[in-house]
């Protein structure tokens, strides 16, 4: 499978779970091509703050760890740099600075600098938008390519984490090599393991 | 130039290469395999005689069949039995399972399709006991990238070890080959010209017989790269017919869907196998628009973070959701039959050569 085969993947993934496995393993290879001390390559120091923040607003540190932890800001550089295309890359980073623009008009100040309840209710916006875009694609049973910044950094976040050595191990409890395998069993028993 | 002349040559140590070398090791013969391209899959079908299709296959599926026997027995094939005229039984291995959400689409098909239509597992060359020194498949999921335990069948796996052990066998990697050489004494193919893949040196090797088992495309360029004076249009295409008639799954169409129920029921590790349903247009009775049939494979799972991308929120409460697996979802792909015909074709480019100076296809 290709980067691009991957990528395409992602925004049909709930209906592809199989072929996903493959993707998966793509993504999970990125991970560890990160470096041990972060370098980035295609966000500045303000854009990288930004694009922390949201991820960790996505999936947040709760009793596990969060986006920040798994370094999904620099996970998504490295998609920035090497598999996006310019085009792609230029939606992403234009939607980043939108999101400092609107946090401009309703607060007066930069998104990270806000509070958090007002990020919140930025990106909460920004979801809703996107769920209306998609709900708007269904009636008229077409999907064109999804090139919404929320989307993609929604996208790029739950990528980022779930493939992760932190989302994979200690969030989902997955292991690389099951266990064991049965064709139906009850998942209370399987969650008590 | 090599004097030694084989009993017989493989060309190829796919799946039909390592068996070629696996009979012939057996049957004493002096075998020297080439080692080239991917399997072919070999059928049999009558069809094309009832419809007046391409033309009619000389072999009929009774006389092949105990050949599957003999194949099956030695790689081991997984499956359920169900007495179906357009999906022969074989001696199966015992079936992987289906799990809890495919189960009701099963029984859904049964309840509502009776004597027509039915979703069965698929039937699949992977091990699920120990058979023939190999062991069973342990669900682990990557079979693409190798199967350390041989449970998935393959040359590598299966019938090249078999063919070695007879000492009677040579593997040769690197081994390009260009064309085969006709002796035109004899009227027979004599051998076969190789360009070494690391010396690029033009090597010829003599044999007896020659199977040709480098997969439909690779196995048609060859022969249509042997010209001789007397066959300039290759070997074996005095119909013209060589290259043409190319076959693949017509693939598209399906649905997929939630399955309610069995949500507090989950499938554990990666099953290499999906479910199919049988082609069921024109078995019994001739359906007035579709010509031949078309068969469905697919899954059920229970997508876990996946299903996050396409739906709204995030956050803690996101997350924690999912953490749990989602509800079953059923995916069918269709795959439909293609047809004989004369204008799906490749031929020879002769314009152009790959690497080792062998003419191309387009």
């Amino acid at each position: 499978m290709h980067r691009r085969q991957a990528l395409r993947l992602l925004a049909s993934a709930a209906t592809l779970p199989l072929l996903s496995r493959e993707a998966f393993s793509l993504f999970q290879a990125v991970h560890e091509q990160l470096p041990e001390q972060p370098v980035l390559k295609s966000l500045n120091p303000g854009q990288n703050a930004t694009v922390t923040t949201i991820a960790e607003i996505i999936i947040p540190q709760t009793n596990t760890p969060g986006a920040k932890a798994a370094r999904v800001n620099e996970f998504i550089d490295l998609i920035l740099t090497e598999w996006y295309d310019e085009q792609e890359k230029s939606t992403f980073l234009t939607g980043l600075a939108g999101i400092d623009s609107r946090a401009r008009d309703l607060h007066g100040k930069v998104f990270v600098e806000c509070g958090q309840k007002q990020q919140v209710e930025i990106l909460q916006a920004l979801d809703d938008e996107v769920a209306a875009r998609a709900e708007d694609v269904r009636r008229r049973r077409n999907r064109p390519p999804e090139m919404n910044f929320f989307f993609m950094i929604k996208q790029l976040t739950l990528v980022g984490y779930y493939t992760s050595q932190v989302g994979f191990e200690q969030e989902l409890h997955g292991e690389i090599i099951p266990a064991r395998h049965a064709s139906c069993v009850p998942l209370e028993e399987e969650a008590a393991k | 130039m090599a004097t030694k002349i084989y009993d017989a040559i493989v060309v190829g140590s796919g799946i039909t290469g390592g068996w070629a070398a696996k009979e012939l090791g057996e049957k004493g013969l002096q075998t020297l395999v080439l080692e080239a391209g991917r399997p072919i899959d070999p059928d049999a079908d009558y069809a094309n005689l009832r419809e007046g299709i391409g033309v009619d296959w000389p072999v009929r599926y009774q006389e092949i069949a105990p050949w599957y026997d003999h194949v099956e027995d030695f790689i081991g094939v997984s499956g359920q039995a169900e007495g179906l005229s357009q999906l022969p039984d074989g001696k199966f291995l015992p079936p992987m399972e289906l799990n809890c959400a495919e189960v009701v689409v099963k029984d859904a098909i049964a309840k509502y399709f009776p004597g027509e239509r039915l979703m069965t597992i698929g039937r699949t060359a992977i091990l699920t006991q120990r058979h023939n020194g190999r062991a069973p498949c342990h669900y682990c999921g990557p079979c693409a990238r190798g199967c350390i335990t041989r449970s998935y069948f393959s040359s590598l796996n299966s019938t090249l070890p078999a063919a070695l052990a007879t000492g009677k066998v040579t593997v040769r990697p690197h081994s390009v080959v260009h064309s085969l050489m006709f002796d035109s004494k004899t009227r027979k193919v004599s051998g076969v010209r190789i360009i070494d893949g690391q010396t690029r040196q033009a090597v010829e090797f003599r044999g007896r017989i020659v199977f040709l088992c480098a997969s439909a495309l690779e196995s048609a360029r060859i022969l249509l790269n042997s010209v001789t004076p007397e066959f300039p249009n290759g070997l074996a295409n005095s119909s013209g017919e060589l290259g043409h008639n190319l076959m693949d799954h017509c693939m598209g169409g399906g649905a997929s869907g939630r399955i309610p129920g069995n949500e507090d029921h989950v499938a554990l590790g990666n099953r290499p196998n999906g479910i199919y349903v049988p082609r069921f247009r024109n078995v019994k009775q001739k359906h007035p628009l579709v010509l031949r049939g078309y068969g469905f494979q697919g899954s059920a799972s229970r997508p876990k973070w996946e299903r996050g991308v396409e739906m709204r929120g995030f956050g803690a409460n996101f997350k924690h959701m999912l953490s749990r697996p989602g509800p079953w979802r059923m995916s069918f792909y269709g795959f439909g039959e293609c047809l004989p015909n004369h204008d799906n074709f490749i031929t020879i480019d002769k314009e152009k050569v790959d690497a080792w100076g062998v003419p191309v296809i387009k």
